[in-house]
This record gives C-alpha cells, sequence and structure tokens, in this order.
C-alpha cells in the first residue's frame, strides 16, 4: 500500500513562490499564492525530527499542559489556515518522519493536472499486519471549494501521531486500527481554489475540461477577477430602476428594496465579463461536473442527474480511490468530509435505494452520538432529509462494499454565535459576525471597476474563505469535534475476537474445541449489506493441531445446536459476528493438542488463540 | 441446458499474460506482426468439428488483408484501442474514404464484447472487407464514406476468445484478470474439468431426487429445472462439467478469469452478478469503448452485434401516460419536464425513430420479428448503453439464431396464427431469399411468414407459451442441431466421477459455441445481411446543411440575414435524449458579420436536434454595416456534419 518511489516536493518556501508541481494543463497564475508560502515556511523550521521523548513535557518548561492538545508536538502545525498540495504532502513527510511507527506517507494515485493523492496510513505498524486490522477510511474535499476536510483530516493524522503516547485510548486504538488518510480526493480542485480568483462556491468540480455551454470549446469563458483581488465577489451596477437597495443594519449588504420602496442597484451576478463574445457571462468555468456523482452505485446519466459526467469513474481521481478501497477489504468505515451545514449524513441518496434494517441500527447508533459530540449537527439521511444525489461517493462504499460511511458537512451558521440563527436571510448572519468577532475582514468592500460590457460598475462581497471555510480560530475545534467523531466511529469497528478455547474429552479418543468468538464494538464483522451480497469473504475460523473429524458452527451456544460443514471443517465459515454481539464454532478433533484457532475476519481483523 | 445455467463454463487456461500499457498504436508494423507471432505459437490445437472463436492470427490476418484488398480505394487504418487484461492488442479499424475521411458524421460498429456470439466479429470483418473492397465499386459504399467514417471494432473482449481455443474447449466469457469469484481468498482455482475426455466442457447430472432438475417431456436429450406444479419428476442435479478442485462442495464455481465485457457497462448494470466484475466499466474493453465514446462526439450511432437484439424487438417509447414496469413514465421528459430517474425506454421524441430504424434494418439482415428466442435482456450491456447513457443512436443484431421448425408445436403454430407478414419491400424479398437458404427452408419451414407484430408498442416481445416456457428456445436450439449439425449436442454419457463415488453421473449437453456457430450453408447470406444493415443505418445518419441564406434591406445600412439550417439525412441530427444529457454536441450556427456589427440576436445559437428528412430551423440575426459587406454562417455539428455560407449585403 505504501507506493515505493513517491517523492515528496521540496518545501514550498524552497521553491520559487509560483512555482506549480509539473502537471498537464499547466497554466500561468494569475498571482503569488501568498498564504501558502506563508504556512509553508513556517513548518519548514520543524523540519529536524527530535530525539524521541516517551512523555512530553510541555513547552516551555514550566507550562502547564492544556487538555486536548499535544504539549510539545514533533511536529508543529498551525491549524487555523488552508493548505495547498505541496504543504499537505509535506505534513505528511514531517509526520512519518517523526513517527516512522505510527505514520506512513504515500500516494493512491495522480490527479488529471498529475498531483499525487497523498495517503497517511496511520497505525501501530509494530503491531499487526496494518492492511489486515480493521480500518477506517477518512477523506476531504472531493468539492474543490469544501476545503477544510483536508485540514481536519490531516489533523486527526496529526492527533492521533502525537497523542498516542499520553491517551492511552488513543494508543490502543492505534494498536487495533488502521486510518487510511487522503487529505484530498480532489487535489486539482483545491489548488484551483486556493490559487484561482474564486467565490465561496468554485470550483465544486474538478478541472478536467469540460464543455459546459456545447459550443465546442472548452472552458472558454470562466469568472475575471476584475478589481484584482484574488476573490470573486459580486458585481452591481448603480441603477434608479434597480430593486436592490443596501441594508440599513450594514451598507455593505444588498437586499431586496420592499414592494413599493425604489431601489439604487442592479446584481449583475459575480464577477466576469463575456469572453467568447457569444453573449454570456462565465458560462463555460474550468471543469464542470460534481465528482461526488461520479461513482458507480446508482450512477445516473446527466438528463437525470447533473453533473454526472459521462460514464461512473471517468474521472481519474474517482478511479484512484475506487481501486484502493477494492483493494483494501479491511475497510469497515468511513468518513468523507464536505461542506457546509452542519450534518452528518448517510446514504441512500436516492428513494430506490435503502439502507438494510441491521445496519441503519448501527448507523443510527453512531450518528446519535455524533450529534452529541457536534453541537449543531444534525444526524440525517442524504434523499430524505437532504436532497437527491444520483452516483454519490458514500453510496458507493456503503453499497457495493457494505461500508459504513458519513458524510459530515463541515461548519454551520450555529458556530457564528452557538445558536441557532434566527429566520432571518442567511446572509445577515454572516455580515453580523464578520462585523463584530472579524472585525471586517471577511467582506471585500465596494470598489469601482470598469467593466468592458456593463460600464463602470462596483465590485465586492464575500470572500472565497467566508460562509464555507472556517475562520481560523475556530477551525481547530471543528477539527477536533469531527476527528473526535471519526475517532469514535473507529472504537466501535468490529474487533473479531477468540474469547475462549474450551477442549473437551471424548469417547474413542477424540476431542471436541469449542471457540467462543465476540464482537464488542458496534459494527457487526460484516454489515447486513456484505452478506447479503457476497461482499468480502465470510469470516473464518481454522484449527491446528489435530485432525478434524467434523466441524460446525454452534446456531444457538446457549443449547449447544450445532450445524455440520460438511466440507472443508477444519476453516469453519460464518456470516459474521453482529454488533455487540457473539458467535462459537466447535469442531471433533483426533490429536491431543494443544489446538491453535485463528480468526479471521475481513474487516473485523485477525485473532488467534491457542489452547492450553 | 442455459435457461437455469447452474453456473459458468470456463477453461483452464491460467497462463495470464501481464497488462501491457494502454494506448492506440498502429499494429500493421513490426510490433503487431510480433504479436501475431506470439498469439500464432500460443495457440494449441483444436479438434476440427469444434466451432469457437476466430484465432486472433486469422482475425489479424483478415484485416490485414482487406487493407490490401483496399489498396487504391478505402483508407483501412487499423489502430490499437487498449489492451485487454491479458494482453492481447483491442483493434480499432477505421474505414474511410481516400484522403483521410470527409469529415462527417461517423458510425461505429462494434462486435465481439460477448465470447460467445461467434456471428459478432464475423459479420464485422465481413464489413471491413465489404467497405475496403467496395469504396469507387459499389455506389452504396461509396456514398456513405464519401460522408463519414465507418470504425469497427471487431473484438471488443479478445481475452475469452483467445482462451476458448485451448482445451478442453469451454465456452468461456472472462477476460484474462484473475478473480476470486467465491470470496475463499484464492483466484480461478476451481473451473471446469473434462471428465469424459471428449475435449469439451459441456454438463454434467448427478442422479439426486433432491438435485432439482428433470428430463424435458419432449426431448429427454435436455434437462430442465422441474416444475414440481407440473408433475415433474425430480431425477437429476445439473452441474458444469468438473471436478470440485478446492474440495469446498461446490463445482466449477471459481473458473478461469475475471469480468465479461458484455456485462460491464453502467445501464442496468447487474451488481454482484457473475461475471460481471467488481463494478461497471472495470473490464479494458468495456473501458476503452466508454473512452472512444465519451472522446468523439462525431460517432452518430452505434451498431451492436452481440446478443441483444433490438431489431427484431425494436424499442419503443411505449403510450404517453403509462407507466412501465419499472414504475418510470413511459413519457417521461414529455414537453421538457424533468426527468426522475434513469430511463427504461426511449423518450417520446425518439421512439418512433427507432421502431422505423429497426424496421429498415432488419429487413437488410432478413431477420423477423419471430427471431427473438436468442434476445438477451439488457443490463450491462453496450447497446442499451450506448443510447441511454451516451446518447447515441444505437442498434443491435443478434445475426442468428437457431431457426424453429415448421409445424412445431410451440413455435410455428402461434406465430403464424393471426400474424401479420411485415411491409416486405423489394430489398426485404432479396435478403428473406438469401435467408431462405439458411436452413429454415431446408427444414421445410416457411419461417420468413412467422413474423409477429402483436408486441408492437408495448415492448412485450414476442407472445405464446414460449415466454413462459423457458426450455422453447433450448428445444428449438437442440432440433435444429440434431438436423444440422449432429457433433453440437454430446449425448449423455456415464463418467466415474470421484465427488460421486455411489451415484450415478452423466457428461453431456451442448457442445461449447454449437449453439452460436453460424451454419456454414447460411454464413455468407447471413454476413451478407448485416453488412447491408450497415450500409443502410450508415446511409440514414443525419446530414446537416445551410439550405439558404439571405440577407433582406430593412432601410439603408441595417439588414436581416436568415439562415435556414436543414437536415437532410433520415435521422435526426441527435436523439433527443442527446439533447437532455448535453452530449454529443448539438447544432451550432455563429455568425461571421465581417465588419458589420450585430445589432440583433446572439452570435452563437445553438440548436436543439432537428428531425430528419429535410426538417428546418431559421436562424435570424439583424446586421448593422455597410452596403456590400460579406457576412458569413457556420452550421455544424459533430454528428452531423457542418456547413458554412456567405452573403453579401446589398
Amino acid at each position: 500500500m505504501n507506493t515505493p518511489g513517491v517523492s515528496f516536493a521540496r518545501p514550498a518556501c524552497l521553491r520559487r513562490p509560483g512555482a506549480r508541481l509539473p502537471g498537464r494543463h499547466s497554466r500561468p497564475r494569475s498571482r503569488p499564492r501568498r498564504i501558502a508560502v506563508a504556512a509553508a515556511c513556517l513548518l519548514a523550521g520543524t523540519a529536524a525530527v527530535p530525539a524521541p521523548a516517551p512523555a512530553q513535557e510541555p513547552s516551555p518548561p514550566g507550562a502547564l499542559a492544556a487538555l486536548g492538545s499535544p504539549p510539545d508536538p514533533r511536529v508543529e502545525v498551525a491549524w487555523d489556515r488552508y493548505y495547498d498540495h505541496a504543504t499537505i504532502g509535506e505534513i505528511a513527510r514531517r509526520l512519518e518522519r517523526a513517527w516512522p511507527d505510527r505514520c506512513r506517507a504515500s500516494s493512491i494515485g495522480r490527479s488529471y493536472e498529475g498531483r499525487e493523492m497523498w495517503l497517511l496510513t496511520v497505525t501501530d505498524f509494530r503491531s499487526g499486519d496494518p492492511d489486515r486490522k480493521p480500518a477506517m477510511w477518512i477523506d476531504g474535499n472531493i468539492h474543490a471549494n469544501e476545503v477544510q476536510g483536508s485540514e481536519i483530516a490531516l489533523y486527526t493524522a496529526w492527533y492521533l501521531c502525537e497523542m498516542a503516547d499520553r491517551v492511552p485510548w488513543i494508543s490502543e486504538l492505534l494498536r487495533d486500527r488502521t486510518f487510511y488518510i487522503v487529505p484530498t480526493i480532489n487535489p486539482d480542485g483545491r489548488e484551483n481554489f486556493l490559487q484561482e480568483p474564486n467565490t465561496p462556491h468554485s470550483p465544486r468540480s474538478g478541472v478536467v475540461p469540460r464543455d459546459d455551454d456545447g459550443d465546442g470549446r472548452l472552458d472558454e469563458d470562466g469568472f475575471n477577477d476584475l478589481d484584482g483581488d484574488g476573490h470573486i465577489t459580486q458585481m452591481r451596477r448603480r441603477d434608479p430602476n434597480g430593486r436592490w437597495v443596501a441594508s440599513p443594519e450594514d451598507p455593505r449588504l444588498l437586499v431586496r428594496a420592499r414592494p413599493g420602496e425604489p431601489g439604487a442597484w442592479d446584481v449583475l451576478g459575480f464577477e466576469g465579463f463575456d469572453d467568447d463574445g457569444d453573449g454570456r457571462v462565465n458560462e463555460d468555468r474550468p471543469g464542470y461536473y460534481d465528482p461526488n456523482r461520479n461513482w458507480p452505485w446508482n450512477w445516473a446519466p446527466a438528463y437525470v442527474q447533473f453533473g454526472a459526467d459521462a460514464y461512473p469513474t471517468s474521472l481519474p481521481e474517482t478511479r484512484a480511490v475506487v481501486d484502493f478501497v477494492l483493494a483494501h477489504p479491511n475497510i469497515a468505515g468511513a468518513q468523507t468530509y464536505h461542506n457546509a451545514g452542519g450534518m452528518i449524513l448517510r446514504g441512500p441518496g436516492i428513494r430506490q435505494d435503502s439502507v438494510r434494517a441491521a445496519d441503519v441500527r448501527v448507523y443510527d447508533a453512531l450518528g446519535e452520538r455524533g450529534e452529541e459530540i457536534l453541537p449543531g449537527y444534525r444526524y440525517i439521511s442524504i434523499w430524505k432529509d437532504l436532497y437527491t444525489t444520483w452516483g454519490n461517493q458514500l453510496d458507493w462504499f456503503y453499497g457495493a462494499r457494505g461500508i459504513l460511511t458519513f458524510s459530515n458537512e463541515l461548519w454551520t451558521s450555529f458556530h457564528y454565535f452557538r445558536a441557532e440563527p434566527e429566520r432571518e436571510r442567511w446572509d445577515r448572519v454572516d455580515y453580523r459576525f464578520d462585523r463584530l468577532l472579524l472585525f471586517g475582514e471577511a467582506i471585500v468592500p465596494w470598489t469601482s471597476v470598469d467593466h468592458p460590457q456593463y460600464g463602470p460598475i462596483e465590485v465586492g462581497g464575500v470572500k472565497r474563505q467566508y460562509t464555507r471555510a472556517i475562520p481560523g480560530f475556530l477551525l481547530r475545534e471543528e477539527a477536533h469535534r469531527n476527528m473526535a467523531f471519526t475517532l469514535w466511529q473507529a472504537h466501535h469497528l468490529p474487533l473479531a475476537r477468540i474469547d475462549s478455547l474450551e477442549v473437551r474429552d471424548l469417547p474413542g479418543g477424540l476431542r471436541e474445541v469449542t471457540a467462543r468468538l465476540s464482537n464488542r464494538r458496534l459494527t457487526p464483522t460484516r454489515t447486513a449489506q456484505d452478506v447479503a451480497h457476497g461482499i468480502g469473504p465470510a469470516d473464518r475460523v481454522r484449527i491446528e493441531g489435530g485432525r478434524v473429524v467434523a466441524g460446525f458452527v454452534l446456531e444457538d451456544p446457549l443449547n449447544g445446536i450445532a450445524v455440520e460443514q460438511e466440507h472443508q471443517p477444519e476453516r469453519i465459515e460464518i456470516d459474521r459476528i453482529p454488533g455487540m454481539g457473539t458467535a462459537a464454532v466447535r469442531w471433533i478433533v483426533r490429536g491431543s493438542g494443544p489446538f491453535t484457532v485463528t480468526l479471521e475476519s475481513a474487516k473485523g481483523g485477525v485473532h488467534v488463540k491457542r489452547s492450553d | 441446458m442455459h435457461a437455469g445455467k447452474p453456473q459458468s463454463a470456463g477453461d483452464p487456461d491460467r497462463g495470464a499474460a501481464l497488462r501491457a500499457p494502454g494506448g492506440r498504436r498502429p499494429l500493421r508494423g513490426a510490433a503487431g506482426r510480433l504479436a501475431l507471432l506470439f498469439v500464432l505459437l500460443g495457440a494449441p490445437p483444436l479438434a476440427a468439428q469444434v466451432p469457437g472463436p476466430l484465432p486472433e492470427a486469422e482475425l489479424v490476418r483478415r484485416l490485414d488483408a482487406a487493407g490490401d484488398a483496399a489498396a487504391g480505394g478505402a483508407a483501412v487504418d487499423v489502430t490499437e484501442l487498449a489492451r485487454s487484461a491479458g494482453g492481447v492488442p483491442i483493434r480499432l479499424v477505421r474505414v474511410a474514404a481516400p484522403g483521410g475521411g470527409a469529415g462527417g458524421p461517423s458510425l461505429l460498429v462494434v462486435a465481439g464484447a460477448d465470447a460467445t456470439h461467434l456471428a459478432g466479429p464475423a459479420a464485422a470483418l465481413a464489413l471491413v472487407d465489404s467497405l475496403a473492397a467496395g469504396y469507387g465499386r459499389d455506389s452504396a459504399v461509396t456514398a456513405i464514406l464519401d460522408r463519414g467514417d465507418v470504425l469497427v471494432i471487431p473484438r471488443l473482449a479478445p481475452d475469452a476468445a483467445v482462451a476458448a481455443r485451448a482445451r478442453p474447449v469451454a465456452e468461456r466469457i472472462r477476460d484474462a484478470a484473475p478473480y476470486d469469484d467465491d470470496r475463499d481468498g484464492l483466484v480461478d482455482e476451481d473451473g471446469p474439468d473434462d471428465l469424459n475426455g471428449d475435449g469439451l466442457v459441456t454438463l454434467m447430472r448427478i442422479a439426486d431426487p433432491a438435485g432439482g432438475w428433470t428430463e424435458d417431456e419432449e426431448d429427454p436429450g435436455l434437462v430442465r429445472p422441474a416444475d414440481p406444479a407440473r408433475g415433474d419428476r425430480v431425477a437429476w442435479r445439473v452441474l458444469p462439467e468438473g471436478r470440485d478442485d478446492d474440495g469446498d462442495g461446490r463445482w466449477n464455481e471459481d473458473p478461469p478469469g475475471g469480468v465479461d465485457a458484455a456485462r460491464n457497462f453502467p445501464r442496468a448494470y447487474p451488481w454482484f452478478g457473475e461475471a460481471a466484475g467488481d463494478h461497471p466499466l472495470a473490464e479494458p474493453g468495456a473501458r476503452a469503448l466508454a473512452e472512444l465514446l465519451a472522446g468523439d462526439d462525431a460517432i452518430a450511432a452505434v451498431y451492436v452485434l452481440g446478443p441483444q437484439d433490438n431489431l427484431v424487438r425494436p424499442w419503443s417509447a411505449g403510450k404517453p401516460g403509462r407507466k412501465d414496469e419499472a414504475g418510470a413514465g413511459v413519457d417521461a421528459g414529455a414537453g421538457g419536464e424533468r426527468i426522475e430517474e434513469p430511463l427504461a425506454r426511449p423518450l417520446a421524441d425518439d421512439g418512433p425513430w427507432f421502431e422505423e430504424v429497426a424496421r429498415r434494418l432488419r429487413d437488410r439482415t432478413g431477420r423477423t420479428r419471430a427471431d427473438t428466442l436468442a434476445v438477451r435482456p439488457e443490463g450491462g450491456d453496450p447497446l442499451s448503453w450506448a443510447h441511454y447513457q451516451m446518447g447515441r443512436w444505437a442498434f443491435g443484431s443478434a445475426v442468428w439464431e437457431p431457426p424453429a421448425l415448421a409445424g412445431g408445436a410451440e413455435e410455428g403454430g402461434e406465430d403464424g396464427e393471426g400474424a401479420a407478414a411485415e411491409d416486405a419491400g423489394a430489398d426485404r424479398a432479396d435478403a428473406g431469399a438469401d435467408r431462405a437458404d439458411a436452413g429454415a427452408d431446408e427444414a421445410g419451414a416457411g419461417r420468413e411468414d412467422a413474423g409477429t407484430d402483436e408486441a408492437e408498442g408495448d415492448g412485450a416481445g414476442a407472445s405464446g407459451p414460449r415466454r413462459s416456457d423457458p426450455a422453447a428456445a433450448e428445444r428449438r436450439a437442440l432440433r435444429w442441431l440434431r438436423a444440422h449439425r449432429p457433433d453440437g449436442f454430446v449425448d449423455w454419457t456415464e463418467v466415474r466421477h470421484p465427488d460421486f463415488p455411489d451415484r450415478r453421473v452423466e457428461v453431456g449437453g451442448f457442445a461449447p459455441f454449437a449453439r452460436h456457430a453460424l451454419p456454414e450453408a447460411a454464413r455468407d447470406s447471413l454476413l451478407r445481411g448485416e453488412v447491408r444493415a450497415v450500409i443502410e443505418l450508415a446511409s440514414l445518419l443525419p446530414r446537416l446543411e445551410i439550405a439558404g441564406l439571405r440577407a433582406e434591406s430593412l432601410d439603408g445600412g441595417a439588414w436581416r440575414v436568415t439562415a435556414r439550417i436543414a437536415n437532410r439525412g433520415f435521422l435526426p441530427t441527435l436523439p433527443a435524449l442527446a439533447a437532455r444529457l448535453g452530449r454529443p454536441r448539438g447544432i451550432r450556427v455563429e455568425l461571421d458579420p465581417g465588419g458589420a456589427r450585430i445589432g440583433g440576436g446572439r452570435r452563437t445559437v445553438l440548436l436543439e436536434p432537428l428531425p430528419g428528412g429535410g426538417s428546418a430551423r431559421e436562424v435570424t440575426w439583424i446586421v448593422v454595416g455597410e452596403r456590400g459587406t460579406r457576412v458569413r454562417v457556420e452550421a455544424g455539428s459533430p454528428a452531423a456534419g457542418s456547413a458554412r455560407q456567405e452573403v453579401e449585403l446589398r
């Protein structure tokens, strides 16, 4: 799984500002990426790996460690900004260097523009085969503009590495589980969002060129940054017949004129002009498809589902994730981060599909605890409570691979004032928070520009880091709470165990060996979806140490009702061990022992026990 | 017996070559010859009487020969579309008019997605031959190639075909990628075995009163699932011929190979189905076809040679206002309304075209609407996918199925009774005559007259007891084989089976490929029929023209410029569905006003699909400029061609 030969870029601060990773269709950048370079330079100061210290002491000496934070982390990362692709790779490499027994960095494939899709494998590498431990998949940023999932995924890897020595619960988690963390599964789109002028909502797509307006040309009419500030905001034009006026609460905000009241402004949409002279503005931007509608399960063509693209897995990034998950049958739970709205989503995405009842019970138990961990978040199902989505990622994870998967919609306006916002125009609370807590930083003031088609106009409004991405001082809390939910789920991945081996003498020199199995976690070793469709292998219990005469599944262990498995009795197959449940198998064996019994469960792990 | 087929057969060839890098490369150089040599050396000898897929080397030789025959005429360009899982090139043949193609809409012919469909590659090669040799000699061939290219994939899934040349011969459908069918952690560990030493993998039946199968009362050679309600006596358990190689109590449950390309397409994909793979388009050939269609909007129509057949069972839009079995409105999308879920039938605007073109193509092939037993339901297939997800006009022919015998209680009777003879034109009579040689005639059947149209509009297909009798197709095939190809059915003989030491075990059943091989006597006429159908389809493709361009002077410096955009072809420029999909691209009309200014109207206008038969739409601009200015209009669509005209403002 750790791809050899993956090379990492030099730290971003050592490269010429504006340098790009080699990739197809690289385009000259319009402006230096100030934010990312600053971030990378901050990291560069911690390049040297400190000597391992079993008990971390607060730094500087004399400080009192705050709880929930590593007091002296080997890898310093500022969790109050959004990192570019090179820096994400850099953080992954630093973690690997600082915690070689806990974190390995590799790549699951390359994006359309040739960027590595970084994978951090986090587990206790000294204990067991990482690819046979029950595993949790975590990714983010499938929608290019929904950036903070990447930071939250990275924070998770960092926190696990840095805290395992302090917190036994985490050290056990790493002993028993593997985390496959891919901070961004749309690295090209992320780079576009960070480096190009954008709105908070653009691009949702990746950047594989598509002809959105059917004119035979690709991506020929995107936004134009008219005032050169790196943000795509709104355009307005003074017009005595316009129907918009400045809000009395905040003059930066336009609101509709009341009926009968004169207006002052026309609203002309996002910054841009008609690049291709077809009479339309911004109608063929980089991309445009929806990477979260490109997955094979419930995929539907574009006449049903906007953004589906031509066929399922048409995008290289989708394909890379599909191939990785197929190659890792130990993945038993998953989280795929989005923004925004404060939701803990589960499938199905369409009315015509369903999650099996037994699996819904597990989802509910996890999701309801999630609502407690994440105040302001609601645990809901997609088509029923949100909207219909065909071919989304989490439906493929569950439908095709039987993996219980949540998608957290990060950030909710609840967090502005730790209260449900009043029922009012959504942006009034954004502007109020900006005035009271960000002191006006989030909004570009209206500025006059000359528009090639519209003449003198003004541009201004919400910066792209606002309303969906999280203000820096709140990002770490959001990361920690969401991580806590995924760790809760990871804790409740199946854990297949042999509780006991009982050996009894039978007449004729035979012995009866009974193995009692348990799974003291919420998730079954195989979901109902796995069992119904034969996804992955059945759980298997093997015995060594004697010649097996007969083998049984104990269907009713209490009353000793055993059902024989006639073929290959030395390797008994069971459908699953239920969540918080047990199972038992029995053999009649010729031999004196000791007997070694091995329980192998693709999603529940491997456990070996020897009789006395 | 394949109605209720127990498990797939396979073959013992486990030597899967490593996957080679993809990319399209010309095969006619030294590399191609090397590949050919490799295939030649790798092909073991085969029992002469056993039909089977065309050897890869023979396919390459035929393509080379077609290129040679075309020298000076059509351009035949063979490239590598992709490599199969087993490293065999998947070939794409482009036949074009000399000088590099006409630039008009092209037609794509796909064969050999299903390795058991032997007729497909044969028809595809016959087509390449006819087009290559016919340019400049045959007026119809010359006409279609002068307007657009014909692309042919003679074998989309070569691995199974290559493997099926090995002994014992099995009807293999899977590509060469190893696969763990039974999820036991091992790949390809329990395939079929030749128990009776005849070099063939057929079936085995084990005497077992709980086995669930019985002998067919009409033809005791056949076994079929027992129906206790009919008083059937259960006598047999039926499995593919072979041993339980891995001792897990299941027989031949993990045969060599992985995925069947013919069920790996995303429309109605059979999730978790046998040989379906882990997800749609996982199979390299299927994936390559998806990339080809997604990347080439000039492909206006697709003709699939395979077991799904919408010539004999045409798609229709159904009656407005009704729901079909899947619960989807059959008039979904009418009047531009939102379509809520994937369609089970064509849009109302597209349905009549599918019905009419199917009738024309069917007539060309000589098939009739009674030939429906071999039609496999849609699901994971390339044919329905090409329309419903890729927005193309898509037609498919099974080419041939074992004909019914005259006077049979179940076939001839109902079909003939009350069946409307089809509206047979002169072409069809011609095709019918060819087809009469095909064997139906020998059997004394007036098969051509047996067509039934009673399913019209309802999509119900052939009616009568056949629908409820899954054994009918096999009975028909067996009778035909007994009359024409006696070695096509292996009579049941007893074998000793190590897994069933105390039971009677017999091996027998249809010989691999026997039911799928074209009858020699009719082979040429059947293939000619398919060639005629493809040429017909190419001649029906849309053809965009500017049928008129005028500039009316309004007053002094203003003109109204009107372009009349027409479709001179038969088919609409695109299916209505394509406009909903946003692909392929539609018609774009652009005015270049020269030195003048556009005073009214958009410079570029996108049009909805134009119906055929000279249907036209007018696009108007107001242009302000100097008298004497020349303005130019260009109209084009990759799938319908392009045109330009100029007019002077005066």
